[in-house]
């Protein structure tokens, strides 16, 4: 909520600057979200110059008026003001412009933004600001300029006259930085959502005044004089259901005159970005910035029955509400009726038709305190969230009626004398809640806090909010006042006496506990075990959103039938969760330049039978790039990181000519599918813009952790040295080079090792292999003849059981 | 003469042979050099006869080709020339990277946050993305139709009849401190990181997918004084020893007393987390008797963390797949 520091001053009577006080209400009470001069608080606003004004089509009173807007560019805006002349430079607020004195967006009074607009079938684009749309406050000779050679922008008491700026104003400057307003500061302060007395004036004053030590008397003048008949005599009033409507509190005020409110009180409103209507309506809304309790006023004449009932809607009704929109309403939203229909939302807004209108002679004032949970359901119900529901879903206490209802009296009688307030308020419900006393230890106080506070401070800090406390020996009873219905136990207290105190003041300590070892986590490890082997081999870790959507899926091929939906994705690209990564890393995969190595660990998303999903972690690397064996790289890469699981096999799953993704190969550990490597097809890769195709694989991290992990074990080195040979091999393309390398190796327990140094592809889909024997025994070094007769063993395997051709062999 | 020439190529012979790399050039200069002995022999051939001159001439050039022989060999046995060849690099070459990854500074960061806090005995866990409403919000003190929940907007996956029923992405790492406190009892030390959501566009500063770490110890006797000790901590392990943690007051429906932290980094305060003693309803939700034991909670974002030590001015980086991002950390 933005508050007017000189207005808080006016309450608190606090001596501290404006930025004193930002500090002090920041490190006791709340956060500080903007600092803001008060005329200052808009933004979008120009300096124009006004180069022509002609008249308007379809309207007497209004011009078309256009102006130098800068840099060559001219605007056309409709305006009614008579101040208006060729060559005066003025505010233009564009579109998209921010103004104090414009209707709020959603009703939060914080300002409204400018939409273009039609006026009398002529388009608008932008408006020529007074200074009260400015925010800028009444003053004598009010007209924003250094200079005295021109007259008063406006004229008083009207809002019609443009402000007009100093000749010397360049054009197409922000008006801010000319005007240079030496006015009130605005503090826009965080609303906490247990602290509904900090969305007024007076609570946050009392605040104030309790942090800087400054007796707190109750600013406000509440009494009137009440005269005539009974408030009753006129209205009566039923609530339904008190659990919805605690207190309900109305009364009767007759010869009323309904006019402009004085400057004073407009000001006040626009400080706070409300936007003065009429005395009645400005007193009520003034009544809530200062109190915090809303308070309603119908116009007597239209209550049908002359009674209010407090109800449930009831299936079908519609009420026209003040914002000149009909409603149709939900169920259960409480409404304010009379005899026939709806007048009201409670809490909410209040109805079109019983609305104060210039013609107004007696009228009802409503102050009543409504359950925080119906309000906050019907305005979510709505759509709507005004300055009262705002109040009123943070739990209002029921004291604040009474009060409010007070203070609006009081300010009838001040700004309307001719006005006569009826007796006595037709009441309904308890107007004020029995406060229970909290026990609160000293000592368990103190533990808590890490402080040393005795009775008679703790007494001291509390009493300054209006706790009432009673020290009883070794404890304090502790009675929070009527406003503070957030105060439930003994940490809600807590928190009071540290606030005041000075969080600063607890010195720092470190516990003193038993010296446990925590329990690693196994998700952790491995997740970051395998992040450090990936980019230690070149790879860049690439997180992304876990969402999917249609047009992803379907670029990819994919159904997201059997994915997991989202009640209300944010947009079309992410309906889903995702339920594998590698999709993410095609996404990514062609910004980067080759060879592309990119992975992602993260979670996915599977529907399960039970209430949650089925999430798993997950581990994709992608792999693309002319000059690399992308798939051997892949591969390579999970051999690597699957190391010490026992019985990984990489099994291949044949493909088809119209797949897009081919040379699937399932990797499996005994009976464990934990996933797969799969390449994507020339047309595919070329669709995603992957000129030199790619290779993804994806692992499930959560089988992976269920399989036993082989630890490592040292095997004792052969002291007779290795010998080794290379044979090149021919092999047709039926054959499996895997296959013909397994066998080799399993050929005889001399065979240490194996590798591949080079494959040639052949144009008829064979292919030459080089490969590197490893022989070594641990018991003797071994004779040329048992190298020479291993040799032409694994000759006979290549030749025989796979069908190829030696093209050459050698020692080394 | 000639018996000269041959003991200056004896001695040459002698000396060369001994000669290390560093004297071998002085070496080789008293015999062949401007001034050495067998160039003054040659130097004086003009004294001679024609015969002589011939003779002892072809004597002397003898030598001297025998003698930068003997240079040469020592040069080479000393290998002087690989030497002079290597001494020719030029070092000031840019040096070959090996060609390593990198790491997302999520994971940095993240990793930074768990280690300040298992150094001190944190236990990392961790809990689902899709959570149930009961953990995310109710046991969090967050009723339904509690005002408060305005400032998680939320991802539904399921709206069910209740909310042991609904699903959602958790808006907070929150409800992994009420899975482990239902399976552990205090003593706890806590450190929980993880994907969090919010149902929020996109922009500068905001995502809405996020990572979120928080702290939690719930122990007898644990206070405001233990939380800013572990906070102070924390913070000067991850930003350093010069860094400062304050505390303002605030509101958390799982905490009470709450604070904001911020810490003073590069000449101001910037706000870091939010943190707090549990809320004792909290703890009764967990069936931990809030009159035997308290303890505190504090978390963040990890994005923020990361933008303030590296300087990122725009949140969307961190799972924009861009390289130019990837490749800085």
């Amino acid at each position: 909520m933005k508050f007017s520091y000189s207005w808080l001053k006016e309450l608190a009577k606090f001596k501290q600057s404006p930025h004193e006080l930002a500090d002090l209400i920041e490190l006791h009470i709340t956060e500080i979200e903007g600092v803001s001069g008060g005329a200052g608080n808009y933004s979008g606003v120009i300096v124009a110059e006004i180069l022509e004004i002609a008249a308007h089509p379809n309207a007497d009173k209004l011009h078309l008026v256009t102006l130098d807007i800068g840099l060559g560019k001219r605007a056309t805006v409709v305006c009614g003001a008579k101040n208006i002349e060729v060559g005066q430079k003025v505010p233009l607020a564009q579109v998209g412009a921010v103004l104090p004195g414009l209707p709020a967006v959603a009703g939060r009074g914080q300002g409204g933004e400018l939409k273009p607009a039609t006026i009398r079938g002529v388009e608008s684009r932008g408006m020529i600001c007074s200074g009260q749309e400015l925010g800028m406050p009444a003053r004598p000779n009010d007209s924003g300029h250094s200079g005295g050679e021109e007259k008063p922008a406006r004229p008083a008491g009207g809002s019609d006259g443009i402000l007009v700026l100093p000749k010397t104003a360049s054009v197409g400057k922000p008006v801010n930085e000319v005007l240079n307003e030496s006015g009130d500061t605005i503090l826009d302060l965080k609303i906490l959502s247990n602290r509904p007395d900090y969305l007024s004036y007076v609570g946050m004053a009392r605040e104030i005044a309790a942090v800087a030590g400054i007796k707190w008397l109750m600013p406000l003048e509440l009494d009137h004089k009440e005269a005539g008949d009974r408030s009753s005599d006129h209205i009566s009033a039923e609530v339904q259901d008190e659990a919805l409507c605690p207190h309900y509190r109305a009364h009767f005020v007759s010869n009323v005159d309904v006019k402009e409110s004085p400057q004073w009180l407009k000001d006040k409103l626009i400080s706070s970005g409300v936007r003065p209507i009429n005395n009645l309506v400005d007193i009520s809304n003034l009544v809530m910035l200062e109190t915090g309790q809303p308070i309603h006023i119908f116009d007597y004449a239209k209550v049908g029955g002359k009674k209010i009932i407090v109800r449930s809607a009831q299936p079908g009704e519609k009420i026209l509400t003040l914002d000149g929109v009909e409603r149709e309403l939900p169920p259960n939203i409480l409404l304010i009726a009379d005899q026939d229909s709806p007048i009201a939302l409670a809490g909410i807004m209040g109805g079109e038709l019983s609305a104060v209108t210039d013609l107004t002679k007696e009228i009802v004032v409503e102050a009543a305190n409504f359950n925080q949970v119906v309000i906050r359901r019907g305005s979510k119900a709505l759509g709507v969230a005004t300055d009262a529901s705002l109040r009123f879903e943070r739990s209002l206490t029921v004291y604040l009626a009474e009060l409010g209802m007070q203070r609006t009296l009081n300010l009838i009688q001040q700004l309307l004398p001719e006005a006569v307030i009826a007796k006595g308020d037709v009441s309904i419900g308890k107007s004020k809640s029995v406060a229970r006393a909290i026990e609160c230890p000293t000592k368990v106080v103190n533990d808590l806090l890490g402080t040393k506070l005795t009775n008679s401070q703790i007494a001291e800090l509390l009493g300054r909010l209006e706790f009432t406390v009673v020290s009883a020996g070794s404890k304090l009873l502790v009675t929070p006042p009527p406003f503070r219905g957030d105060i439930k136990e003994l940490a809600d207290v807590a928190e009071e006496i540290l606030r005041l105190y000075g969080i600063d003041k607890v010195a720092e300590e470190m516990p003193v506990v038993p010296m446990l070892a925590p329990t690693a986590n196994p998700r952790l490890v491995l997740a970051d075990h395998f992040r450090d082997r990936l980019v230690d081999s070149g790879f860049i870790e690439t997180p992304g959103h876990c969402f999917i959507g249609e047009e992803w899926a379907n670029k990819l091929g994919l159904k997201l039938d059997d994915e997991l939906k989202l009640a209300n994705p944010l947009n079309s690209g992410w309906t889903h969760l995702i339920s594998s990564l590698w999709p993410n890393l095609l996404r990514f995969a062609p910004k980067f330049s080759e060879p592309v190595k990119i992975f992602e660990i993260n979670s996915t998303f599977n529907k399960s039978g039970g209430v949650l999903p089925r999430e798993e972690r997950s581990l994709a690397i992608f792999v693309s790039g002319k000059d690399i064996d992308a798939y051997r790289v892949v591969r390579g890469m999970l051999e690597q990181l699957l190391a010490s699981v026992k019985g990984i096999k990489f099994a291949a799953v044949p493909g088809s000519a119209d797949d897009r993704y081919v040379n699937v190969s399932r990797v499996i550990a005994k009976d464990v599918a934990l996933g797969s490597i799969e390449e994507l097809s020339p047309r595919l890769a070329a669709e995603l813009d992957l000129g030199n195709g790619g290779v993804w694989a994806e692992i499930n991290l959560s089988r992976l952790l269920d399989l036993p992990a082989e630890p490592i074990k040292f095997r004792p080195f052969s002291k007779f040295p290795a010998s080794s040979f290379d044979i090149s091999v021919e092999l047709p393309h039926t054959a499996s080079a895997g296959m013909l390398v397994d066998d080799i190796r399993s050929s005889s327990p001399l065979v240490r090792a194996v590798e591949v140094f080079d494959v040639y592809r052949q144009p008829d889909g064979g292919r030459s292999l080089g490969l590197h024997v490893v022989l070594q025994s641990d018991e003797r070094t071994l004779l040329e003849s048992e190298i020479r007769s291993l040799e032409s063993k694994l000759a006979n395997i290549v030749t025989t059981q796979h069908r190829g051709k030696i093209r050459g062999s050698g020692s080394q | 003469m000639e018996a000269e020439i041959q003991k200056i190529i004896e001695e040459a012979k002698l000396a060369i042979a001994q000669a290390d790399s560093k004297s071998l050039v002085a070496v080789a200069a008293k015999f062949i050099g401007r001034k050495g002995s067998l160039t003054e022999i040659l130097k004086s051939l003009g004294s001679l006869s024609i015969d002589e001159r011939k003779k002892i001439g072809e004597l002397a050039n003898q030598a001297k080709v025998a003698i930068e022989g003997m240079v040469t060999e020592r040069e080479a046995s000393l290998g002087l020339v690989q030497q002079q060849q290597l001494m020719q690099r030029d070092t000031t070459l840019p040096g070959i990277k090996p060609t390593i990854g990198h790491l997302s500074p999520l994971t940095v960061v993240g990793r930074e946050w768990i280690s300040a806090l298992t150094e001190l005995g944190f236990e990392v866990a961790d809990g689902p993305e899709v959570e149930l409403e009961l953990y995310n919000f109710d046991m969090l003190n967050l009723p339904p139709d509690h005002p408060a929940r305005d400032q998680w907007d939320t991802f539904w996956v399921k709206k069910g009849k209740d909310s042991k029923d609904s699903t959602l992405l958790r808006t907070q790492t929150s409800p992994v401190q009420i899975r482990y406190m239902l399976e552990h009892r205090p003593p706890i030390r806590m450190v929980a990181p993880g994907r969090t959501f919010r149902y929020e566009a996109e922009d500068g500063t905001h995502l809405s997918v996020f990572s979120q770490t928080e702290g939690l110890m719930v122990d007898k006797g644990i206070s405001v004084a233990h939380m800013k000790g572990v906070i102070g901590h924390f913070v000067k392990k991850i930003l350093g020893e010069e860094c400062k943690a304050r505390f303002r007051p605030s509101f958390f429906p799982f905490t009470e007393p709450s604070f904001e932290v911020d810490v003073w980094f590069n000449g101001k305060w910037l706000e870091l987390m939010g943190c707090g003693m549990v809320h004792p309803q909290v703890l009764r939700n967990v069936n931990i008797d809030p009159n035997e034991y308290s303890g505190f909670a504090f978390g963040g974002g990890i994005e923020r963390l990361a933008m303030l030590k590296y300087g990122i001015n725009d949140i969307r980086l961190f799972l924009s797949g861009d390289p130019r991002f990837a490749e800085q950390f």
